[in-house]
């Protein structure tokens, strides 16, 4: 495409538009300055000319919006290029023809072609502009030069300018430098600018890919890194659980006791690997595998895998889903680990006897999820920051082992199904998260 | 006594799988790859097979699941499969709404955890002779 215009494919189709659109104020224009012309200042115009010239670029302009929209996602730009020259070309002959009929050299709006040359050398390349900059020069010259030849009769405009000048050479060599240099210098203006804009943005576009990249590598070498750690600790866990648990023959418990502190570690840097790997493997996904799925079935699995060991706590779970939800669209991996983390949360952060509720319902095509508990609530100053990666709130941070990417993963998750998470928590009393998306991720 | 296949290519998670079915009593056997696994399991016939599922590949595991299921006698043979839990496997845990349900009938997390992974075993060694 570089060689007509230095447009992006998608901008150049824009810019077509706004070109037909513009032709579309540039004919209610004539049609209004003729008619303040002859009415107003008394001016007397050909107007059957006028107008017919004006339903002659209404036909095209009419035309090419319909053409437009045909083969605006199915044409090869070469043709799209062609169109745009082929506008311009019409443009140019239609409005010298125009100055024609409205006094030739004697019409002060033939400095309007200024703007026609602005608009298309925004569009077309460097080497284009300069060429239509050259047939808008040579047609327009020509015209004042057939005029003054008497080739072609002069239509002058009474009660404007009543004396002859386009027969006028002085006048007409003065016009004739004016005209040029302006398009001219308008051309090198208009083109030097958009240069310059354009290999702005391809810079910034560049280096808004190479930002990009370098983040995927960041998220891809994360995963690598945890990857690498989770298996060992997981195989060192497996080893430890045999040892402590006594399959590998009877253990005296002072060193029990130390084994099972080197297991709790040991266990932290898992969770936290196992964490980092969550975080770095969603953030480097880059669609949503979106299905249909039952978020009843999504609720249970999570909250299952979420339940505390027997014995280990005494907390009642209640799951109360609407009927009226049937299936929704989301992605099931990823809603899952939304479930789970705030499930999980809420029985880590909730004393024995305490209660969870996790609710889901439907409103106006949002599904509405809340998940509640009696738990130890989170300090207000810490709310603001909840979800940000690796926060954890002060009155946990001491007390229970966490890597603080849970609710970050959890909002990066629902914002990516378009939609968004709250908190509410009172010190003591407990914590209310509540989050909606659309049920259907498609429309 | 039920004979177990472990096949896995960690060293360490093999020996403490070992270990402990050993304790109760089990013949376990073991292969550190999943074509050798599975030659293992066309000869000894082992009344359970635990399987990892990244081995050589990433997912080797699932292939050798496959295999083994659509195998006329050792489909029979029940399989505990070891996964990481979350996205290395993605939750597979419906087998009505799961089109890509994993044609095994156990799964247990990494690390092992011993008296899970006991209780696992009963439970499908039982299930297998029902």
């Amino acid at each position: 495409m570089n060689q007509i215009t230095r447009l992006r494919e998608e901008e150049f189709f824009e810019r077509l538009e706004w070109f037909i659109n513009i032709r579309w104020a540039t004919i209610v224009f004539i049609i209004l300055a003729a008619l303040v012309a002859i009415i107003i200042f008394k001016v007397s115009l050909p107007i059957i000319p006028i107008y017919a010239i004006t339903l002659i670029i209404i036909i095209y302009n009419t035309g090419f919006k319909f053409y437009l929209t045909q083969i605006k996602h199915k044409t090869l730009p070469t043709n799209a290029r062609k169109f745009a020259i082929t506008q311009s070309i019409l443009d140019i002959i239609i409005l010298t023809i125009l100055i024609h009929f409205t006094g030739g050299s004697e019409n002060p709006f033939v400095f309007y072609f200024i703007f026609h040359t602005i608009l298309t050398s925004m569009l077309l390349s460097k080497r284009y502009s300069y060429i239509q900059a050259g047939i808008v020069s040579i047609l327009v010259v020509g015209l004042f030069a057939l005029e003054y030849l008497e080739i072609v009769p002069h239509h002058s405009i009474k009660g404007f300018i009543n004396i002859a000048l386009y027969k006028n050479l002085t006048y007409l060599a003065a016009v004739t430098f004016v005209f040029i240099s302006t398009i001219f210098i308008a051309t090198f203006f208009t083109v030097s600018i958009s240069e310059q804009l354009n290999l702005k943005e391809k810079e910034l576009k560049e280096a808004n890919l190479k930002l990009l990249e370098k983040d995927r590598l960041k998220d891809e070498y994360v995963k690598m890194v945890s990857h690498d750690l989770k298996s060992p600790l997981a195989s060192i866990l497996s080893l430890l659980e045999t040892v402590t648990g006594g399959f590998a023959g009877s253990i005296e418990e002072k060193p029990k006791e130390l084994l099972q502190r080197i297991q709790k570690k040991v266990e932290f840097l898992h969770h936290y690997t196992k964490d980092l790997l969550d975080l770095s493997r969603i953030r480097a996904e880059r669609s949503l595998n979106i299905q249909s799925i039952n978020i009843k079935d999504v609720i249970y699995t999570a909250a299952e895998i979420a339940l505390p060991k027997i014995g280990e706590k005494d907390i009642q779970l209640n799951i109360d889903v609407q009927d009226n939800i049937s299936n929704i669209e989301a992605d099931k991996e990823l809603l899952t680990y939304v479930f789970l983390n705030l499930i999980a949360n809420a029985f880590k952060y909730t004393p024995s006897g305490g209660k969870i509720l996790v609710k889901a319902s439907l409103k106006n095509e949002l599904l509405m999820i809340e998940v509640k508990d009696t738990g130890i609530g989170i300090p207000s100053e810490d709310i603001p920051h909840i979800f940000e990666e690796f926060f954890r709130a002060s009155n946990v941070a001491k007390t229970t082992k966490g890597t603080g990417l849970g609710l970050s993963l959890v909002k990066h998750i629902i914002k990516r199904h378009r939609g968004d998470i709250s908190v509410e928590s009172k010190l003591g009393e407990g914590t209310t998260f509540r989050f909606t998306m659309p049920r259907n991720q498609s429309s | 006594m039920p004979k177990i296949l472990i096949i896995d290519d960690d060293a360490d998670i093999v020996e403490a799988t070992k270990i402990v079915l050993e304790s109760k009593g089990y013949k376990v056997i073991s292969a550190n790859e999943g074509d050798a696994g599975y030659k293992k399991a066309e000869t000894e016939r082992p009344d359970l097979i635990i399987l990892d599922v990244m081995m050589k590949t990433k997912d080797q595991g699932f292939q050798v699941s496959y295999k083994l299921k659509n195998h006329p006698e050792l489909s029979k043979i029940p399989i505990l499969m070891l996964t990481s839990v979350g996205r290395e496997t993605g939750f597979r845990f419906n087998k009505e709404t799961d089109e890509d349900y994993l044609p095994v009938e156990e799964f247990i997390e990494k690390p092992i955890k011993p008296k899970e992974l006991v209780a696992r075993v009963e439970k499908l060694l039982k299930a297998k002779q029902m």
